[in-house]
């Protein structure tokens, strides 16, 4: 055990959950911590030395007490990293997931009731992280992980009555608003990471678990009654549904479309509309009021 | 006194791997109970597809909602997003029971996502008792405190657990979740006695018990649910239940999940001592 100075005081809950907090979150482990070396620390010892307040005693001693939680929370917070990110640890690698792992939780400990929450940052940092220079794909895929979670996660508007469409005036439908599911998300990738959310199940021996070639890659996630769904969709519906997402209604998406390939545009719509009403994509269309 | 409403006899803990099973099957269980946190989606966000599955299994089973993040304990004041979305969640799920664990699991905004032990003293409880006084108003409803494991104690804690325990529910007139493995864990790694916690116990609060399995490493406990309850923990159960009577008891298996009929088999491991112990006529008959 480390030299301690005996508190005489016992402390205030305040300065007891201070101490263990910076005991148990210390990245370095439970020895740095104790032995004291500062500089090495993330953070000051809040209030020295209040290790002698532990009780001692049989089976095990202080020091291991403390490492249960201390190696619990480091476990925890991982076994959620690499469950929410399971594609990621299998393009890297157990051992160099682990250690991207260590360095963005002492960036972005978790601070929500809701360890889900853990992982929000984590594509954002994966992109600023020295990984990234290797393998300049991790971004998007994290992007992609945290994106399928997300729609997970939201909640579903009731199903569209195709009924209804069908009593709609053909003049009016320049100025209808297709409310989409509040699951979807729209991705706009320099890689085609969905090669690898394929594979994510497989053994890390079998298939290829990195990409060597950008190659732009848009991708359209919702849910269904079922799961999550992860459809790669072409240059003109990825912008037409990005306008309808902006609350533009069809006429002016198709206007803004009409900069691109107006032909391709106006040829299609019909075709997509039928495939987001019948997938869910589409909720509701509504129509302004006379 | 009802704190438990329709939740009888021995549930089980809904879990991802069994909701196909659950919802396909409609298997022959009392009641569930659910990790809340689960269920009130990501930050700003709602609770998703977990939460569409709950609301399924909530139109044929009585659910209790046990959350792991309301941090009683912490010095840090308490969190009102999360209340509120807690409040929300049981607003819609109308659960039977609403409970959390008698410990801190954060503090200084940062949460640790641990069950970590408070000191036994008069700091402590008032601290306590005046948080769940007010989560209790909030939420407009009573909630069970449960015991937690814990692998370390301090030289400044005045009084055994159980006391703190007994007087915290006492004075903030909360019920108390009973975990029985949560006990034995913590007896063994601090060397008292299990049945003296139950002696310590008043009968009139407790309003649901916890059953689990744990790890070993050299004479010390692990609360890590990923085994069957262990013999020690059906003795210790069967104490229980003489003196608590057959208080809703739950299985939780939280890793290395086995399959739904083996936990059946746990949970009818527990409701056959409940019947025992409460009717043994029942228990002779059945054997005859």
């Amino acid at each position: 055990m480390p030299s301690q100075t005996q508190e005489k005081k016992p402390p205030r809950l305040s300065e007891l959950q201070d101490w263990l907090r910076w005991i148990f979150t210390e990245p370095r482990g439970i020895d740095a911590a104790l032995e004291g070396a500062e500089k090495t620390l993330r953070r000051t010892e809040p209030k020295p030395r209040l290790l002698s307040w532990i009780a001692d005693g049989p089976p095990i001693d202080v020091k291991h007490r403390l490492a249960v939680y201390a190696d619990g929370y480091f476990m925890r917070l991982l076994d959620s990293l690499d469950s929410d990110f399971k594609t990621m640890r299998r393009a890297l690698g157990e051992t160099p997931f682990r250690q991207l792992v260590a360095d963005y939780l002492k960036a972005h400990p978790s601070n929500s009731p809701n360890i889900g929450d853990v992982g929000e940052a984590f594509p954002s940092f994966i992109r600023s992280h020295d990984l990234n220079r290797h393998f300049p794909f991790l971004g998007d895929l994290a992007t992609l992980e945290w994106s399928f979670l997300e729609c997970l996660q939201a909640t579903r508007l009731p199903p569209l009555d195709p009924v209804s469409l069908q009593k709609v005036n053909p003049e009016a439908w320049p100025s209808a608003r297709l409310v989409l599911d509040p699951t979807v998300r729209l991705l706009d990738l320099e890689w085609p990471v969905h090669k690898l959310w394929k594979r994510r199940d497989l053994p890390e021996t079998k298939g290829g678990r990195r990409l060597k070639r950008p190659s732009r890659q848009r991708l359209l996630l919702f849910r269904d009654d079922d799961w999550v769904n992860i459809h790669p969709i072409g240059t003109m519906e990825f912008l037409m549904l990005q306008e309808l997402l902006k609350g533009r209604t069809l006429g002016e998406a198709c206007l803004k479309l009409q900069n691109h390939d107006p032909k391709a545009a106006t040829a299609e719509l019909k075709s997509w509309f039928a495939g987001w009403t019948s997938s869910g994509v589409v909720k509701r269309v509504e129509f302004p009021k006379l | 006194m009802d704190r438990t409403g329709r939740c009888r006899g021995v549930g089980l803990g809904l879990r991802t791997v069994h909701y196909d099973h659950v919802l396909s099957h409609r298997p022959a269980v009392p009641w569930f109970e659910v990790i809340s946190e689960n269920y009130m989606g990501p930050r700003g966000g709602s609770g998703g597809r977990p939460l569409e599955i709950l609301e399924r299994v909530r139109r044929d089973y009585p659910v209790a909602m046990h959350g792991v993040s309301l941090s009683i304990g912490s010095a840090d004041p308490l969190n009102e997003d999360y209340l509120k979305r807690l409040k929300a969640l049981a607003g819609r799920i109308e659960p039977e029971i609403v409970s959390d664990h008698l410990c801190w699991t954060g503090r200084g905004g940062e949460n640790l996502h641990d069950l970590l032990p408070l000191p036994y003293n008069e700091e402590a409880i008032g601290h306590v008792v005046s948080r769940v006084r007010k989560v209790q108003d909030f939420l407009g409803r009573r909630i069970l405190m449960e015991n937690v494991s814990s692998y370390l104690g301090y030289r400044h804690s005045e009084m055994p657990e159980w006391e703190f325990q007994a007087e915290i529910a006492q004075r903030a007139d909360c019920g108390i979740l009973l975990d029985v493995n949560n006990i034995h864990v913590s007896a063994i790694n601090h060397n008292f006695d299990a049945l003296d916690y139950l002696k310590g116990i008043p009968t009139g609060r407790v309003g649901q018990m916890h059953l689990a399995g744990y790890s070993e490493a050299d004479g010390f406990l692990i609360d890590t649910h990923d085994h069957p309850v262990s013999d020690p923990v059906w003795k210790l159960y069967e104490a229980a239940i003489e003196r608590f009577g057959p208080v809703p008891t739950l299985i939780e298996w939280d890793d290395k999940i086995p399959s739904f009929k083996r936990l059946q088999q746990e949970a009818a491991r527990a409701q056959k001592i409940q019947n025992a112990i409460s009717d043994p006529r029942k228990e002779t008959a059945a054997a005859l």
